[in-house]
């Protein structure tokens, strides 16, 4: 398959997004192996498959978007159904950080991605529902019972 | 939860950089990638061609005509507990009802979490770095009541070494009513070490024996295997009789068949293969052979039926990675025959494609229509069976149990907090039944989860609005 970007534009664009793109596989799975594999197989599409981007903007929602789409298909997988928690290999992470990353990782699926993409990403409503493909009023919707699950989970380990 | 909290932790997240290496070093896309055009247009003529033949088959046989069940919307609601002033309980209390004479509800209320397993209700103990249980106390759910029960409960020290790492640590279990229950604390954090990197899983039908999962590494170098451990003499044995050490350092999980004969083995992506492998193991032969290779249909994953038969499947991905098609097929491990039962059928999308495959991800799926009908298709035959009674809207979800003979039907509210499950049902493929119910007072609670507590139970998690209050909520169809 012939590539679409250079090997210098792929590491530009490794080093501009990598670890965007790792941290929302991270977010949805929850376990590293998986986020690599995830993290890996985004760039590879870059490499191989890269649409025309309009600006820096465009090309990060299209890695962000692709990531997301194989989070939500590995997590389709069996093998994914087994692992519920952020696994323990995080040492630089206080304790109490590291809980709260446990408690959004124990979040139901559909709520993690718009967090991660909203309040960590920067991203407004609009983006995060253009790179999720979901309708603003999902996301709204997500965000709020995200946000309310958070509490009821951390009042609920205190 | 205060968001910067998360933003914090976030931060501390970063790649590895051998992660820059293996991608820049990356040589080939890692899944197999078939234009949804092209693959449609491919799938057309083989939809064409099965059409012609079915329609000739359905004139000569009219067995082949498609089977219906009838949905079964009961009348009588479900009226939920919650909101109850009178607080509570220190001890788990109990109610029940019968939901149309059809559905026993049993509504668990504690003043804090309680843990579920083989029906029994366990509040345990654990060290405060949670490697050792101190005290476990269990109660039978019997209809208004929780009676406390004494469980012959063991205690198993595992002292295992494999490949140069010795593990340590133990594990809880119990044989009741036939069936092993075994639980393990889980070292927290920076504490964790090599010697705790295992797990137990069970095997059904058998409580003399679990499969212990042992792992090492990190990240890029995470190899998981699986031993056979015998409870009574605390002996193991290795179950990857005759792998190539060289690909047994590249499996990361396994999930067996029932009688454990054969395991569906997947390996993690490395520079070499930069996809993720899956292979069948057969421990009686020996042999691994990749997925993609069985029947020679190219397929992507597989999914045990029972001990000598696999659902194959393969996604087909537009050029975003969102899977738009599906096509499955019925592998004989024995004869190595793979037979289509699906073939290139596009996946429902709630705001993209709202007709297409609901996939349970075992021997069945759903088929949606433009109009809102639905049918089940049994992956192992092709069969397909119409639910008459029935019109499919975005709010429905579906969700097969463990032994893949009933489907949970569900719909949420979306207007509710926590998850405000307002319908719920089950399908019973065995039985040929569907049937659910409406649920009133939802609104009142905080439902944070659902799932199928073992085959035949639903549970679903819930708190009172203020928190106080946690509720199990238990059904059974």
């Amino acid at each position: 398959m012939r590539q679409t970007i250079s090997a210098q534009q792929l590491e530009e664009a490794y080093d501009a997004y990598g670890t965007a793109v790792y941290r929302l596989a991270m977010a949805f799975l929850g376990r590293r192996a998986d986020a690599e594999d995830v993290t890996q197989e985004t760039f590879c599409r870059l490499l191989y498959r890269a649409p025309a981007f309009a600006d820096e903007n465009h090309r990060k929602r299209w890695l962000l978007q692709v990531a997301a789409n194989l989070c939500r298909n590995q997590l389709r997988g069996f093998w994914r159904k087994r692992v519920t928690q952020l696994e323990d290999t995080i040492p630089a992470v206080p304790p109490e950080e590291l809980e709260l990353l446990n408690t959004v990782m124990a979040l139901p699926e559909q709520y993690k991605l718009p967090l991660h993409l909203h309040y960590y990403e920067g991203y407004s409503v609009a983006e995060t529902a253009e790179i999720l493909k979901l309708g603003q009023s999902a996301v709204k919707m997500r965000l709020k019972r995200g946000r309310e699950l958070l509490k009821l989970e951390l009042e609920g380990s205190n | 939860m205060n968001i910067n909290d998360y933003r914090k932790a976030m931060d501390h997240i970063i790649p590895d950089h051998a992660l820059k290496e293996r991608i820049m070093n990356q040589k080939t896309p890692q899944t197999r990638y078939t234009p949804v055009r092209r693959a449609l247009t491919g799938a057309l003529a083989v939809a064409l061609a099965a059409v012609c033949l079915f329609t000739v088959a359905l004139a000569a046989s009219p067995e082949l005509r498609m089977a219906v069940m009838t949905f079964f919307h009961l009348e009588e609601p479900e009226q939920l507990p919650g909101g109850d002033p009178s607080g509570a309980p220190t001890e788990p209390g109990i109610s029940q009802t019968d939901i149309g004479q059809l559905v026993k509800a049993q509504y668990i209320k504690t003043d804090r979490y309680y843990g579920l397993t083989g029906g029994l209700l366990e509040d345990l103990t654990w060290s405060e770095d949670r490697r050792t249980l101190l005290d476990a106390r269990f109660w039978e759910i019997k209809h208004n009541e929780a009676a406390p029960v004494e469980v012959d409960l063991h205690t198993q020290q595992i002292d295992v070494t494999y490949d140069g790492i010795r593990y340590q640590g133990e594990f809880y279990w119990y044989v009741r009513n036939g069936a092993l229950y075994s639980f393990k604390g889980i070292p927290i954090g920076a504490d964790t070490q090599p010697e705790d990197q295992w797990y137990v899983s069970h095997l059904s039908g058998r409580t003399d024996v679990v499969l212990l999962h042992v792992s090492e590494g990190r990240q890029l170098e995470y190899t998981e295997t699986a031993l056979l451990y015998h409870l009574d003499t605390g002996e193991v044995e290795e179950l990857f009789v005759g792998v190539d050490p060289a690909i047994l350092e590249q499996f990361d999980g396994s999930i067996w068949s029932p009688n454990a004969g054969r395991a569906l083995v997947t390996g993690h992506a490395g520079p070499e293969h930069p996809s993720t492998r899956e292979w069948l193991y057969d421990r009686e032969t020996e042999t691994l052979t990749e997925v993609g290779e069985l029947g020679n249909v190219g397929a992507g994953g597989a999914i045990f039926v029972d001990d000598n038969t696999l659902i194959l499947s393969t996604y087909t991905e537009n050029e975003n990675g969102s899977q738009e098609a599906v096509t499955y097929w019925v592998y004989d491990i024995p004869s190595s025959r793979a037979v289509q039962t699906l073939a290139q059928s596009p996946l429902y999308h709630k705001d993209r494609h709202p007709n297409g495959i609901i996939p349970f991800y075992g021997g069945s799926c759903m088929e949606i229509g433009q109009d809102g009908s639905a049918c089940l298709i049994d992956l192992t035959t092709g069969a397909r069976t119409m639910l008459e009674n029935f019109t499919f809207e975005k709010e429905m979800n579906f969700f097969l149990n463990p032994s893949g003979d009933k489907v949970l039907y569900y719909v949420m509210d979306s207007e509710a907090d926590g998850l405000g499950i307002s319908q719920l049902g089950v399908i019973d493929l065995e039985k040929g039944t569907f049937i659910a119910f409406d649920r009133e007072g939802y609104e009142d609670l905080y439902e944070s989860s659902l799932h199928w507590e073992d085959n035949r139970t639903v549970s679903i998690d819930a708190t009172s609005s203020d928190g106080g209050t946690r509720y199990i909520l238990l059904y059974q169809f």
